[in-house]
């Protein structure tokens, strides 16, 4: 159960050639049981590198290990690899299809992992009562749509997406940006409880003051990303 | 789920009703000539009079418009069919099938449709199925291309990603998210062509190569109503064409309401300057507000239940606010308690489901939804909090700042451009970039910057500091403070308490739909009142 990038490049796809690349050799490595805070000014590429991690988003170069398995960026990656990994994502507007119910939302992974085409809130009515609990959103809301609730409560159901497969690595992004600081500390809270039931887990996150009290460790993007070999560079 | 409106429906239910029924209660022989009524104006006997052959034209005009209704409605049936599709295989299977697919779009559309149209009804004279494949052969590309372009920006987006993320397959993202994206979109093009099939079916046998002449469509008898009109018979012509504009009319208002079933997205934050009528005042009322730069009064807002079916849901529960001008308004509260929905109806960006009752005065002239709506970009602008899905996507940022500044009658040179957005810290290579180019916190920025350029005095800032560093923070903080001090009202809704007591002058709590607290920032800040100022307040386990 852990997490590691090696090496890891990216350069933005129709970037002008000779431009810069925005990940150089980024190097990363989180336990099981951890959790890490990725932290960096805007515009440092938080965003890609957890995209990277997630398998999201495919490198230039290096290799991105989960439980183990190493992946280059071409490898093909098995269903049950992706089931183990959970993510939340910046904008929870932008991450929850505005046509899905919100308890639709919350168990696509289970659908997923049993081969459903769509999702079947009502085969997981336990499991969605638990994770909405889980994630303090009233049971009420699950029947709306994502265009009826707040930007919070939505984030909240993207988090309850994200843990719904109790997944080995757990990767955020921004998770607790829409939030009030009562639902940051019980979100917060949760990822240290996951990670505690043995996840690698890896928050980007502006949030100065709550994050490093449950972090293991901080990370600066601005420290990690150089280049492998300056000298091999004309 | 907005209902379609009633009239539309209403007609074109009983032209359906009369165009089935009629021909059925009443069986006219095409053929059977009455000589001894010809041409006989409307009356007891002839409803809608008779023609040159002593036909009953109300009779008459009933099969032509079954005739016409079954030919259009298989006409758009066949038509959608291919063009979804083509759609489909062109964003399914992309490559080489894609780009076939496309330049037979544009080689199709390249043909004159009514000479397509006619070749092929030539082909085989007279024969209905021949019109139906004319029409559909011909109006089939405008679908293929809608569902291609749907299908492909639906294939980029956040959720498919995350889905693909989560180890979905191809099957469950075209059965969760792309085909239940482009089936509204079919549907809306299957009533879009009904009319316009109507109209073609009625060309081409209006030119005499449609169906026989014995038989009866909307078409053949506005060609029969040519002759009879120099004679003086005006209902050969008033009686189908008026069908013919009633059916058209109808079917088209089918989809206006279709369209609005159910927002989508949320509507963009910076419209080009609002062109509405003048909102009414009153005298009274602007008296008491004037002091506010925006005061509401017992505002109450409502959602219907998420089922359809038991009592809507209320949202606001008579919120009273006030934001005092030339201020930094803080609105605190916990998520859910309303904050954002507050500034989407103080800005008339309600989504269309939600209504709301109550008082709401901008500068002192009391609003209604159309007036707030009307406000917006001149008196009042939002800028919202994930402000990454709210730019532009297709424009550069220093683009979208040029269009801001030229619709609020400012120089909008590119160089004007750059100093709007230097403020908030966009220097001119990110200002060159689209929206997807930027960081979270960068977008954010740039948001805020175009929000300041529409030089709207009451600004209204939703969550601006969830996606950015402290740093960043900062820059803001200094940029609204500034604005503040140039008497614009700022309002703003964070979460941020250390930015909230750093910048604000009045603090407003709201709680389950309501303002509990408010007041100077520093009384509210150091001495809640309310309990649920004090659990906001209160440090996170």
């Amino acid at each position: 159960m852990s997490l590691e990038l090696a090496g890891v490049c990216y350069t933005h796809p129709g970037a002008a050639p000779g431009t810069r690349p925005l990940l150089e050799g980024v190097g990363l490595e989180i336990g099981a049981g951890e959790v890490v805070g990725l932290g960096a000014p805007s515009g440092a590429g938080k965003t890609t590198l957890l995209g990277l991690a997630a398998l999201m988003v495919r490198a230039d170069r290096g290799t991105v290990s989960i439980n183990g398995r190493t992946f280059a960026p071409d490898a093909a990656v098995p269903r049950r690899v992706r089931h183990g990994v959970g993510v939340v994502l910046q904008s929870p507007r932008a991450a929850a299809d505005p046509r899905l119910r919100l308890e639709s939302l919350i168990c696509a992974p289970m659908s997923i992992r049993d081969g459903a085409l769509r999702p079947q809130p009502r085969r997981y009515p336990e499991r969605l009562a638990e994770l909405a609990e889980l994630v303090n959103l009233e049971p009420s809301l699950l029947r709306r749509y994502p265009h009826q609730v707040s930007d919070g409560q939505l984030q909240r159901a993207m988090v309850a997406r994200a843990l719904a497969l109790d997944p080995a690595v757990l990767i955020c992004d921004e998770p607790t940006a829409q939030l009030d600081a009562r639902n940051t500390a019980s979100i917060l809270r949760l990822l240290a409880d996951r990670a505690a039931a043995g996840s690698a887990v890896l928050i980007a996150s502006h949030d100065g003051a709550a994050l490093p009290r449950i972090a293991h460790g901080m990370v600066d993007l601005a420290r990690i990303n150089r280049p492998a070999d300056p000298a091999g560079r004309a | 789920m907005s209902r379609p409106r009633p009239l539309p429906v209403l007609l074109l239910a009983l032209a359906v009703l009369y165009a089935v029924l009629v021909p059925w209660l009443q069986p006219l022989d095409p053929r059977a000539v009455d000589l001894d009524a010809v041409l006989r104006a409307p009356s007891g006997d002839h409803f809608m009079g008779t023609d040159q052959l002593g036909r009953d034209v109300w009779i008459r005009s009933a099969q032509a418009l079954r005739m016409s209704l079954l030919v259009a409605l298989l006409a758009s049936a066949f038509s959608t069919l291919l063009g979804v599709g083509v759609g489909l295989l062109a964003a399914w299977r992309g490559g080489l099938v894609d780009r076939i697919a496309m330049r037979l779009v544009d080689a199709t559309n390249a043909l004159p449709h009514l000479l397509l149209a006619v070749v092929i009804v030539a082909l085989w004279r007279g024969q209905w199925w021949a019109i139906v494949l004319s029409i559909a052969l011909t109006h089939w590309t405008q679908v293929a291309r809608i569902v291609r372009a749907r299908l492909l920006s639906e294939r980029t987006s956040d959720y498919v990603r995350l889905a693909r993320a989560s180890g979905a397959g191809t099957a469950f993202i075209w059965f969760t998210h792309l085909l239940p994206a482009v089936a509204p979109q079919a549907a809306i093009a299957l009533v879009l062509q009904l009319p316009h099939a109507i109209w073609h079916e009625s060309s081409l046998s209006f030119l005499g190569v449609g169906l026989p002449p014995e038989s009866a469509s909307l078409g053949l008898l506005l060609e029969d109503a040519r002759g009879g009109l120099l004679s003086g018979a005006w209902w050969l012509l008033a009686f189908p064409a008026g069908l013919l504009v009633l059916v058209s009319w109808s079917t088209t208002s089918l989809i206006d309401s279709a369209g609005t079933v159910r927002p989508r997205r949320r509507p963009a934050p910076f419209p080009a300057k609002a062109t509405g009528s003048a909102p009414q005042e009153t005298a009274a009322e602007a008296d008491r507000a004037s002091a506010a730069a925006i005061a509401v009064a017992d505002l109450s807002l409502w959602f219907p239940s998420a089922t359809g079916a038991g009592a809507d849901t209320q949202v606001l529960k008579s919120l009273d606010y006030r934001a005092e001008p030339g201020c930094i308004n803080v609105i605190l509260g916990s998520s859910g308690a309303g904050k954002s929905l507050l500034l989407r109806t103080l800005t008339g960006l309600l989504p269309g489901d939600a209504r709301f009752t109550g008082n709401i005065a901008v500068n002192g002239r009391t609003l209604d939804a159309a007036g707030l709506a009307a406000a917006r970009g001149t008196e009042t602008v939002l800028v919202p909090g994930s402000a990454g899905t709210a730019l532009n996507p297709v424009r550069t940022i220093s683009a979208q700042m040029r269009q801001t500044l030229r619709a609020s009658r400012r120089p909008a040179s590119p160089a004007d451009a750059l100093e709007a957005l230097e403020a908030a810290a966009i220097d001119e290579s990110l200002a060159a970039r689209y929206p997807h180019e930027l960081s979270g916190g960068q977008a954010q920025r740039a948001a805020l910057a175009l929000g300041i350029a529409t030089g709207a005095r009451i600004l209204l800032v939703d969550e601006p500091t969830s996606a950015l560093d402290a740093a960043t923070t900062g820059i803001l903080a200094e940029l609204l403070r500034a604005q503040a001090a140039s008497g614009t009202t700022v309002i703003m809704v964070t979460h941020d308490l250390e930015l909230a007591g750093g910048i604000a002058d009045h603090v407003a709590v709201l709680e389950d739909g309501l303002v509990v607290e408010s007041g100077p920032a520093a009384r509210v800040l150091a001495n809640p009142a309310h309990p649920a100022t004090g659990s906001l307040l209160g440090t996170p386990a």
